[in-house]
């Protein structure tokens, strides 16, 4: 404790003298004593491959170090980045950027034009014999270089919504080892990665946008739950994203709790095409029985935001609220379980992945809810593998609890999937007017005429129950007071750049 | 040899064993509340008079999840080293007392199954014929056989010389009687022994399975699926993992002590 | 010479079957290794071009040895999951679990013989009784609530190091063994428990056998009975439980490394487990096969030496 006052004293000590030298000339937050910050992260990288890697937990500390064409900013709008200006064609069909002068390779080397096509003939896989590594550039016809400075992207067909997907890293067409050494373009440079243990991370002082303030940045794998609280309190991360209520309820007074949603629709998952979840009137039944408010008491000490559709409130425009589509009813419950043929109730098996407790604890207190009109549900818990396999790619499954996430922030990353033919129906969702409206919000370039369309389809999943949906989840974050800065993102994100010393002007 | 006067260790070690099969059955009969009943008021609840050993973070009775825990684990181990026994007397005894290629070929196969890490045999098997607290046992039983084939071998190695053993067999005793009426009794203080050390490893790799979350399935109680829970609110109620910890600890206790004084009182 | 020669061909025999039935517990259970890696975007184009791309299409005893001969020619293969070569991926692991069951088995016959034999011959005294007592409730005490009741203790409550901030010993190779010392107590403490008192009643055993009595008669004093004689028959368990128990630390320090957020093998096998990445639980799992065949190979020999009579025997 003494020595941490000490080292404390000692930073102000060094902040204020380098400011006192320094202070009259530059005068900004650069050019300070170089500072350090340790944070936690629950997964390890799943590669270094802005390209390749998969899992949100790497994508979100990948933002950091790689930039797309454009980039996502807090408020969940595209901002030009790599580029500094997009001008999309009329009718959706092709996008031409110039790109921002004076962006660099973390090496040092310019950002060219034959970069970006690189990179983006990487991902589209354009060489043919392999799936592309970004499923919506399978629609890319070309992607020209017409001078040093400009770059155009063909589409095979229309999608206004098409610039979401250009967030996808810029590499250097020089590096052979992207999946070894990662050079972007962010506001972090990539140091070293050990395996279950450690990323190090370094400030990039040739950013071209706003630099970061910390200057070495120490990512620790904390891979088991229960240790992330021992390992704040005890000091030796300063930072963790995505903790639970619990966690939160027990960390010391050294921590700034900052409070947002996870962005994810959690929801029971019902299969439509299993019996008895074929019956509409099963499925309404089950939400009728399902208290969302005594949920989110029960496991997250009533944070949270319920949700009635397949859409969260930070899609902004998008989103209507339909939580309140069926209010716990027993009764009515009970009777639509009568009018299906089931008096006596059922039972069915809801599965989890046992590596998210979150989920578990929600099909706990299902469970119990259930009881009350005679409906036992069995929790079975499974491998996250086997979870993939079986249960999302497979379909073999009666219902299951997991939280829906969007890619990208256009509604079709969340909607697509109810399509009757969608390769992602893992719920076998099956309803033509869905379909209908599906098609002609993607069709229209209207943007009153598709918001329209997709709120229709927000509907049509409230109304007929596809899922029983419950809420978007409460995400804590804890930074240390020594700290500040921590801004959310509408995405799966972690931008580490904002994050300053409490002591820094 | 000199005797300890009042066999202690038994009479602790019934009285133990006693009280967990108390509980056991306490617990299949009638337990206070509900185990699985949850209450959002009774969240993190302290030990009260109505509820002896507080709530957890569901609002649920923790005393009633003992006693259904107990009962589990009790299951669960009792079942392990059965399997583990059983198996591992038959495969180590025919081993050791015939040797030569019989000893060889199931010693390999020992050894195969020896090799591969417990929890991965664990897994395997549990993913094979799905999850719950039946196939836990399977699971687990399958992965003790070894450790007690090897002991029994090697006691049998060492007894089948004795001269006992010869004399039996020369006053015509069959080999089978020969293992098991004259051998099995000798080996026997040795083998109890592995009983016991068995029996807390059996109660430990439950709870590690829990812990991987392929033991027994939420929101049935066990010991080991308590102690996991409850590793995530340490700072917050301690209670909660403290008093299945206590109880596991206890339970392992009172058979070791049991076994103990059973060896003793043959000595 | 030739019993040794048929002993090491038998382990070679144990490991190919083990790792024959790695691979086949593998293609048995549920999960696949490419929409693990891929995960809930993937499409099925992406998918088959990753198992393609990983030869998994090919049928299953191809594959087997197809992976055997690049294992026997030290190539273990690509870790799926960690975008890296197993070979570079274990490098670093072996040593911190290494480091952690070395330091557990140091304490535990560091401390365990030299108090069975006390107990042994003070036996009945008070002080064999209150170590006997002890003994008991430490046994009783699992691994991972050890762990947990030392965290608490000595890193919460005393701060006598800092839970979770385990160290590589590439960066701080005094911290690093300074932080293993406590999960390796956690680890030692019911093994202790339990190697003393099976020395003891091992050691008791032997007092009644005709062969101490005869050392006796010879003038032999006590102490030269039992470090000449007793202790060498005693040993014989002591021996095989020291040697399973090594083995099973390794195997087992998958629990403690999750309780102190170590990065060992442990830790690598489950990862790699859950993701199906089963060149790396392949090469982890023929480790610690290996280790266990091994520590089996030497315990047998120790065995020899120790017992004249399994020497006439064989």
């Amino acid at each position: 404790m003494k020595l941490k006052r000490f080292a404390c004293v000692l930073m102000t000590l060094t902040i204020a003298l380098s400011g006192l030298t320094t202070g009259c000339t530059s005068g900004d937050k650069d050019g300070k004593a170089s500072s350090s910050i340790t944070i936690g992260i629950p997964q390890d990288l799943d590669s270094l491959d802005p390209h390749k890697a998969v899992a949100a937990g790497t994508k979100e500390i990948l933002f950091n170090i790689y930039e797309g064409l454009v980039k996502v900013d807090s408020d969940g709008n595209l901002v030009p980045a790599v580029a500094s200006e997009v001008s999309p064609s009329e009718d959706g069909s092709s996008y031409t950027f110039t790109l921002r002068d004076g962006v660099k390779f973390h090496d040092g080397s310019a950002v060219t034009a034959e970069d970006v096509k690189y990179s983006l003939d990487r991902c589209a896989a354009s060489d043919g014999d392999s799936a592309p590594l970004v499923p919506a550039f399978s629609n890319i016809k070309s992607v020209d270089v017409k001078d040093a400075k400009t770059v155009t992207v063909n589409l095979e067909n229309p999608d206004t919504e098409f610039l979401a997907n250009l967030t996808t890293a810029i590499i250097p067409a020089s590096n052979k080892e992207p999946e070894k050494n990662a050079i972007g373009t962010g506001p972090y440079k990539y140091v070293s990665w050990t395996p279950l243990e450690q990323v190090v991370l370094k400030k990039n002082e040739d950013y071209w946008g706003e630099k970061a303030y910390i200057t070495d940045v120490t990512i620790k794998i904390i891979a088991d739950g229960d240790s992330i609280v021992t390992a704040l309190n005890g000091g030796s991360i300063d930072f963790f994203a995505r903790l639970s209520a619990d966690q939160v309820s027990q960390l010391s007074g050294d921590f700034t709790v900052y409070e947002g949603t996870m962005n994810l629709v959690q929801a029971l998952y019902l299969n439509n095409a299993e019996k008895p979840f074929d019956d509409v009137r099963v499925r309404q039944a089950l939400c009728y029985a399902t208290d969302v408010k005594a949920i989110l008491d029960m496991t997250s000490d009533g944070k949270g935001t319920p949700i009635g559709s397949s859409m969260f409130p930070a899609f902004g425009k998008y989103y209507t609220d339909l939580s309140n589509t069926y209010p716990k009813d027993i009764e009515k419950a009970k009777a639509l379980l009568k009018e299906a043929g089931y008096e006596d109730g059922f039972t069915f098996t809801i599965t989890v992945p046992s590596n998210y407790q979150p989920h578990i604890d929600t099909a706990l207190v299902l469970k119990e809810q259930y009881k009350e009109i005679g409906v036992t549900a069995e929790i079975q818990k499974v491998e996250w593998a086997t979870w993939l396999s079986d249960v999302y790619t497979g379909r073999q499954f009666t219902s299951t609890v997991i939280g829906v996430d969007a890619s990208t922030l256009t509604a079709p990353a969340l909607l697509s999937r109810f399509v009757s033919d969608a390769g992602n129906n893992f719920i076998n969702y099956n309803n033509a007017d869905y379909d209908a409206a599906y098609a002609r919000a993607i069709k229209t370039t209207d943007d009153a005429e598709k918001t329209a369309a997709y709120k229709e389809c927000e509907k049509i999943l409230a109304d007929t129950a596809a899922n029983v949906y419950i809420q978007d989840m409460a995400e804590f974050v804890a930074l240390n007071k020594k700290y500040t800065g921590y801004t959310f993102y509408p995405l799966y994100v972690q931008d580490l750049a904002k994050i300053k010393p409490a002591d820094a002007k | 040899m000199k005797k300890f006067k009042p066999n202690a260790s038994l009479l602790a070690g019934c009285i133990l064993v006693g009280l967990m099969l108390l509980m056991v059955l306490w617990g299949w009969i009638a337990t206070p509340y509900d185990p699985n009943a949850m209450d959002a008021d009774l969240k993190f609840a302290g030990p009260s008079l109505s509820h002896l050993m507080g709530c957890d973070n569901f609002g649920r009775d923790v005393f009633s999840r003992i006693l259904q825990g107990v009962g589990n684990t009790f299951i669960v181990s009792v079942g392990t080293v059965a399997i583990g026994v059983v198996f591992g007397i038959l495969i180590g005894g025919l081993c050791g007392y015939y040797g030569g290629w019989l000893d060889e070929a199931l010693m390999r196969c020992n050894d195969v199954l020896f090799a591969f890490p417990s929890v991965f045999l664990a897994l395997v098997v549990i993913s094979l014929i799905g999850p719950g607290k039946y196939q836990v046992i399977v699971a687990l039983g399958i992965a003790f056989i070894p450790s007690f084939a090897r002991m029994v071998r090697s006691e049998f190695m060492k007894q089948r010389n004795r001269d006992y053993c010869l004399s039996a067999q020369l006053m015509g005793a069959s080999s089978l009687r020969t293992m098991f009426v004259h051998i099995l009794p000798n080996a026997l203080p040795v083998i109890l022994s592995s009983v016991i050390i068995g029996f807390n490893n059996a109660v430990i790799a439950e709870a590690g399975l829990s812990y991987l979350g392929i033991g027994v399935q939420p929101p049935e109680a066990s010991l080991g699926a308590m102690l996991s829970d409850s590793q995530s609110f340490l700072y917050k109620d301690p209670m909660l993992c403290i008093f299945p910890g206590v109880v596991m600890a206890l339970m392992i206790l009172g058979f070791a002590l049991l076994a103990e004084g059973l060896t003793e009182k043959k000595k | 010479m030739r019993d040794v020669i048929r002993k090491l061909a038998s382990m070679i025999l144990t490991l190919l079957i083990v790792s024959f039935l790695v691979f086949l517990a593998f293609d048995l259970i549920p999960g696949d290794p490419a929409i693990a890696k891929l995960g809930t975007q993937a499409t099925p184009e992406q998918v088959a071009s990753l198992r393609a791309e990983w030869g998994l299409d090919r049928p299953f005893l191809i594959r087997y040895f197809d992976w055997l001969f690049s294992f026997v020619r030290g190539d273990m293969g690509y870790s799926y999951h960690f975008d890296r070569a197993v070979t570079e991926l274990l490098s670093g692991k072996i040593l911190i679990t290494v480091t952690l069951v070395i330091m557990a088995f140091v304490m535990i016959v560091s401390v365990s013989i030299p108090m069975g034999i006390f107990a042994a011959r003070h036996q009945g005294g008070a002080l064999d009784k209150s170590i006997m007592v002890s003994n008991q409730l430490l046994m009783a005490i699992p691994p991972f609530f050890s762990g947990i009741l030392i965290t608490f203790l000595f890193g919460v409550g005393l701060s006598f190091f800092k839970p979770g901030s385990f160290v590589s010993y590439t960066q701080n190779f005094g911290g690093f063994l300074f932080y293993m010392i406590f999960p390796a107590l956690a680890v030692a403490i019911p093994k202790i428990a339990m190697c003393v008192k099976l020395l003891r009643s091992s050691i008791l055993e032997q007092w009644p056998m005709d062969y101490v009595r005869t050392a006796y008669s010879r003038g032999n004093r006590t102490m030269q009975v039992l470090y000449r004689h007793v202790l060498r028959n005693a040993m014989i368990p002591v021996v095989t439980f020291l040697g399973m128990t090594l083995a099973d630390m390794v195997a087992g320090s998958i629990i403690i490394e999750k309780v102190f957020n170590i990065p060992g093998i442990g830790q690598i096998l489950i990862k790699c487990i859950e993701y199906r990445d089963y060149p790396t639980v392949e090469a982890v799992v023929m480790l610690i096969a290996f280790l266990v065949v091994f520590v089996n190979f030497m315990v047998d020999i120790i065995y020899r030496i120790l017992d004249p009579r399994m020497r006439q025997s064989s």
